[in-house]
């Protein structure tokens, strides 16, 4: 705050102001330790599905991680705010999307690292573990947009509504895009394990 | 809902890796805590003119309040003023847009700025705010520390359009046509929740 390094000539308007600010910044810092003491609480409760969701977004822990650190960070600049406003679960999707989207964009020449179909599990060769991986494949190479879109609603199990909101796009620019992935990945996994 | 779809996605989700150990609230609030750091020291360092710009590591303590501000971050610190419910600056997308003017901007820029942004379709409202409206506002920020609003001058802070967009998606057109105008120093674009504004008094 009042920059430490700081050293105003002695009667300098500096030092009158200062006695202010230590006053203020005691207050402030009452009202920041019940705050981060919610935040702690709403990030314990929300971590590990958000780090699923973005899992199922880059199909790669490190990055679900990292992404989930961004969104909590977003959040926390902007809790004073959201805390009491906002349908958190809602916004927390949303600011963890946009970090999806921006991470893709900045890695656009690399495209792979997204778009990276999963590691297929060592010992496992019974089919229903294959259809899961064909699945992430599968989804790997839609849009991104239309990724969120099926993570959200088949995943998530959030409503057209809410999608709609996180997504910022329309009621009905779900349903569309939602179906047409759905019918692509029907062509992938066969009609008994995507049923629309 | 489609219950063999999410089956599938959870035995995706069955190889998931132990959490890294690591506090994610905690760093969330570590970050933001020195995001607010370099924040108050580029206002401290931009509006007092106190002293020591300690980004820089330039101490100069003979500097008197309200002298010579380096021209360059006072719109970045006035930018800095905004609701914190927005992300802002924003990349791609924006709902609010402010339009920093440069501080020599003559008038016949700052009407053509102008007229730009009133014939464009993807502008829903726009408002001119003048220098002495800046430091209004300023001083309303910053109305508990008296030692920087005593430090700041209406000619220190730009001239600014604040824009209201009808939709975010048309952020990177408008910012490609109007960034480049003659007169404009800067935009900052920000996203803000339905309903807010990134200029709501706090």
């Amino acid at each position: 705050m009042a920059d430490a390094g700081t050293a105003p000539a002695p009667g300098s308007p500096g030092e009158a102001g200062r006695g202010l600010v230590a006053r203020w910044g005691a207050a402030r810092r009452r009202a920041q330790t019940a705050r981060q003491a919610e935040f702690t609480a709403f990030v314990e409760a929300t971590a590990p599905k958000l780090r699923r969701t973005a899992y199922l977004m880059c199909r790669d822990w490190h990055l679900a991680q990292d992404l989930t650190q961004i969104t909590f960070a977003k959040m926390y600049a902007a809790w004073g705010r959201i805390r009491r406003t906002t349908n958190l679960e809602a916004y927390s999707r949303r600011v963890l999307m946009n970090a999806v989207f921006d991470q893709k964009k900045r890695r656009s020449d690399s495209e792979l690292v997204l778009a990276e179909p999963p590691e297929v599990p060592h010992h496992r060769p019974d089919g229903a573990v294959e259809l899961h991986v064909a699945l992430l494949r599968a989804l790997a190479t839609l849009p991104l947009r239309d990724q969120a879109i099926v993570v959200l609603r088949h995943w998530e199990d959030q409503s057209v509504e809410t999608v709609a909101g996180v997504l910022n796009v329309s009621v009905s620019v779900v349903k569309t895009r939602n179906a047409r992935a759905l019918s692509r990945l029907r062509a992938v996994l066969g009609e008994d394990f995507v049923r629309a | 809902m489609d219950q063999n779809l999410r089956l599938l996605f959870d035995r995706a989700l069955a190889d998931e890796p132990e959490p890294p150990p690591g506090d994610l609230a905690g760093r969330a609030m570590a970050t933001d805590a020195s995001r607010r750091r370099r924040r108050h020291r580029l206002v401290a360092a931009a509006a007092a003119g106190v002293a020591t710009i300690a980004a820089l590591g330039v101490v100069n303590v003979a500097t008197p309040p309200g002298g010579p501000t380096p021209p360059e971050t006072v719109p970045a610190a006035f930018a800095t003023l905004v609701n914190p419910a927005c992300e802002s600056p924003a990349r791609n997308t924006a709902t609010d847009v402010s339009v920093f003017l440069t501080m020599d901007v003559t008038d016949q820029q700052r009407s053509a700025v102008n007229r730009e942004l009133a014939a464009d379709p993807v502008v829903r409202t726009v408002r001119f705010v003048s220098r002495e409206e800046a430091l209004a506002r300023f001083r309303k920020t910053f109305e508990d520390k008296p030692e920087l609003v005593a430090a700041v001058k209406a000619e220190q802070l730009p001239e600014s359009f604040r824009i209201k967009l009808v939709g975010r998606s048309r952020y990177a057109g408008l910012a490609a046509r109007v960034g480049r105008m003659p007169g404009v120093d800067e935009m900052v674009g920000s996203v803000c929740p339905a309903g807010a504004s990134v200029w709501a008094d706090r």
